[in-house]
């Protein structure tokens, strides 16, 4: 196995290789950065000018676009408080929090080097622990989802902030958000409220950016006025950091940094939910385990770590059930593999014995991609700044055109726009009446998933007990209890505090 | 002044034959009604990407799964009729139109069927853990146990046929869990979640040659090829059945008929390119070139033969 990567890595370091890769991986930075375009969507506009390349030079495009897509996200996320791309929701968290306090440059840098390490370490897992970590995947029937999910939705429970109500009430009306439309197993249409384009359900991705970037926006424009926006032309700030010391800010929880990275992995080699759940959920795990969770929310580095460390080992944990299996893990893997199908290689269990130099390559693309990502980053940074300075007037209306053209382009109709624009008002109003968006982002990501689980772990055995005696099903849903239990006894020693502070 | 106006009346008279001369323009939208890695996606690539080659557009794909295809289709029948946006659909459109009580779109009328590629037959597998090792004795094992098979989707020929193979012709309990493409449906049964995979065949060959999963039956009238030891349903001692999954084009209804004719005669020419029959022939696909007016023959045929399936078999109508 290791004499293949490093045949794979000598061959991908070949020129004609290692170009598709760069230019694979600016166009995942890129698209990334740009909130609305997913990554999906960028691997989709490059798949067909893979076509004329050989397979692996294909492969490594995407496999770059990929990485740098997972990375890319964090600029948008840090900078503006919109994530770029879902997988960098909870980036935004203290990401921007932090860049808001006057240290842009040092929010930005840890979350590119929580991106290159973490993609690393879940690249030494994918490498390292294939066969356990398929083998645990295979693990997972629809019980083990259903667990897997809820314990994902008590997560609600941790990113309330002031308010516990208020929180549930977000996270319930994510979930109800994914009735509306079709129900997703037998296809009945449900609460379609007589509006024809509801038929088809909402699509995440505009109630994401609608609900965002709104949400930041139109909030920041009422906080500090029109005028002050137009002459706010801020030259002084700069994103140059000492690298030694971001880097030494990230490497110095390692456990920390590991058990995101772990969790990044395991989310990303059970297939379904992908990016965004992964970032959340290690989000919320380096909370409950830090020993400040109070700083969570308000800039601390650890947030950036857990979010970005994660997001990125997700990716190698997509692999995993490729490297296994041949069987695409998500949306993005499954691209991949349906492009090798038009050069005559089929996915499958023989994929790895049959194009062994194919996929080390695309291992060793994936490895490689990490040092090219943070190098486009560092060579950007000088264009990434205008995100920073150029006048906030001008800035905003670029951003929601962006986010407009985004919602369109996802299926080319306009009823996304629409549904960005109710979601927009939607945000607006729940941080206007301090509602926490993350619960309700939450409950959209889940709900689907949740119900599909138990629809179909209930047809496939009626049996309800099945939930609590599989046994990762029973330890999940143990754990989404524990899970529940700390975040409730961590609010209220928040508030404890906060109560006896301001006693003084 | 006066070569000006003779330019002008000139581009007035060529103008709408420019535009036909034109098509494709831009490029051409192919929704796959099914996961992106699955079956019908690999033909709508495969077929696209030489479609793309030869009228000098690129074809982007892009899948919309869900709701046994029923969600892709109403996306395409709202679409603009300009031949820049195409349907990728499997025998499913067929079935709906008996098993969806509103599948919210009507094949006939909404849409035009534009060119077959190929089909293949279904299958049904087990994981290679699993006791049986033939029809017969998986059927004998579940008498009285419930048997539990997964598909694509609701709606899917492999769903119907595992209908009507388990519960009509071997006549035991049999429940259908429902997947979102191939892909998971096979994981499920790999993984000893569900008992059976009612699918095509293309998937299940690696995994056969790999030796993870056992093909018990194909449901065709002959043998094929790519799995010669799968018996047929006949020959494994039941009732004849034939089920064959295809992958077929269509349009929105209102598609200019000439677009309709030069996609039809694209798509029949990048069938017969060596390379396509090649590949076809790997995938265990037997290519189904024709016109138009054949296709639509054909999927007529198919709605009345699953028609009656979805009767017998009594599976309840979906709203």
């Amino acid at each position: 196995m290791y004499p293949l990567l490093a045949d794979g890595l000598v061959n991908i370091v070949q020129a004609k290789y290692l170009l598709p890769l760069v230019l694979g991986t600016l166009a995942g930075v890129v698209g990334g950065a740009l909130p609305g375009v997913t990554i999906t969507m960028t691997i989709i506009v490059v798949l067909p000018f893979t076509f004329g390349l050989d397979p692996l030079q294909g492969l490594a495009a995407m496999t770059g676009v990929y990485v740098g897509g997972s990375a890319g996200g964090l600029v948008t996320a840090v900078l503006l408080g919109l994530p770029g791309t879902p997988s960098a929701i909870a980036t935004t968290f203290d990401g921007h929090t932090m860049a808001k306090k006057g240290e842009p440059g040092r929010a930005l840098w840890i979350g590119v080097w929580a991106s290159f390490f973490g993609g690393l370490l879940g690249g030494l897992f994918l490498i390292g622990a294939t066969g356990p970590l398929a083998k645990f995947a295979l693990q997972f029937g629809p019980w083990e989802f259903f667990s897997l999910f809820v314990l994902a939705l008590s997560m609600v429970a941790g990113l309330v902030e002031a308010s516990l109500l208020k929180g549930l009430v977000a996270g319930a009306m994510g979930l109800i958000v994914t009735v509306l439309g079709n129900d997703p197993v037998m296809g009945q249409e449900r609460l379609t409220l007589g509006i024809p384009f509801l038929k088809g359900g909402i699509d995440f991705l505009p109630v994401l950016i609608g609900v965002f970037a709104f949400a930041q926006i139109m909030g920041e424009i009422e906080r500090r006025g029109v005028h002050a926006l137009s002459a706010d032309v801020n030259r002084s700030v700069s994103l140059a950091v000492s690298h030694a010391k971001v880097i030494w800010e990230v490497l110095s929880r390692p456990f920390q940094l590991l058990w995101c990275s772990f969790v990044g992995v395991l989310i990303g080699v059970l297939p379904a939910i992908g990016g965004s759940a992964a970032s959340m959920m290690a989000y919320d795990q380096a909370k409950k385990f830090s020993r400040r969770p109070e700083a969570f929310g308000t800039g601390t580095p650890e947030g950036i770590v857990a979010s970005e460390a994660s997001n990125n080992a997700n990716v190698g944990g997509s692999l995993v059930t490729i490297m296994a299996f041949g069987i695409p893990g998500d949306a993005v893997t499954a691209v991949m593999l349906g492009a090798l199908t038009i050069h005559g290689i089929q996915s499958g269990p023989l994929f790895i014995s049959q194009n062994a130099q194919l996929a080390y390559g695309m291992f060793a693309a994936y490895l490689l991609a990490h040092p090219i990502m943070v190098l486009i980053l560092a060579l950007g940074a000088r264009w990434m700044l205008r995100a920073v300075t150029v006048p906030k007037a001008a800035l905003f209306p670029i951003v929601l055109v962006l986010c407009v053209i985004g919602a369109y382009a996802l299926n080319n109709t306009m009823a996304n726009v629409y549904v960005l624009l109710a979601f927009g008002v939607l945000g607006y109003l729940m941080v206007k009446f301090g509602f926490p968006l993350a619960p309700f982002i939450l409950g959209v990501i889940l709900g689907d998933q949740i119900e599909i689980n138990l629809v179909r772990s209930i047809m496939t055995d009626a049996d309800l007990w099945l939930f609590v005696t599989r046994p990762i099903s029973g330890a999940l849903l143990a754990a989404s209890v524990l899970s529940l239990a700390a975040a409730i006894w961590q609010h209220r020693r928040m508030r404890k505090r906060a109560a006896a502070n301001a006693d003084f | 002044m006066k070569t000006r106006t003779a330019l002008f009346v000139a581009m007035l008279l060529f103008a709408p034959l420019a535009w036909a001369q034109a098509y494709p323009a831009k490029p051409i939208r192919v929704v796959v009604a099914f996961a992106a890695g699955g079956f019908a996606d690999s033909i709508a690539r495969l077929v696209g990407q030489k479609v793309s080659e030869r009228v000098g557009q690129p074809v982007l794909v892009e899948n919309r799964g869900g709701a046994g295809g029923n969600i892709a289709a109403r996306a395409v029948v709202a679409a603009a009729p300009d031949g820049y946006t195409l349907l990728v659909h499997t025998a499913a459109i067929a079935i709906n139109p008996s098993l969806y009580r509103s599948p919210g779109f009507d094949l006939m009328s909404d849409l035009v069927p534009v060119a077959n590629t190929g089909s293949t037959p279904g299958v049904f597998a087990v994981s290679a853990s699993n006791g049986a090792s033939t029809l017969q004795e998986l059927v004998k094992a579940h008498k009285g146990k419930r048997l539990t098979f997964s598909s694509a989707g609701v709606g899917t020929s492999s769903h119907l046929a595992g209908e009507y193979f388990f519960k009509v012709i071997a006549g035991i309990d049999a429940e259908h869990v429902p997947f979102q493409g191939g892909a998971p449906a096979l994981t499920a049964v790999l993984s000893n979640n569900v008992d059976v995979l009612s699918t095509s065949m293309p998937p299940v060959v690696p995994h056969v040659k790999k030796g993870s999963l056992k093909v018990l039956g194909i449901s065709s009238l002959a043998r094929v090829a790519s799995l010669p030891a799968v018996p047929t349903l006949a020959e494994a001692g039941f009732r004849e059945f034939e089920e064959r999954s295809w992958v077929g084009f269509f349009a929105p209804a209102k598609t200019p008929a000439e677009v309709v004719a030069r996609l039809n005669s694209e798509i029949n020419q990048a069938l017969a390119l060596p390379e396509i029959r090649e590949r076809f022939a790997n995938l265990g696909m037997d290519p189904h070139p024709g016109t138009a007016a054949q296709f639509a023959d054909y999927v007529r045929k198919e709605v009345a033969k699953w028609a009656a399936v979805v009767k017998t078999t009594g599976i309840a109508q979906v709203q």
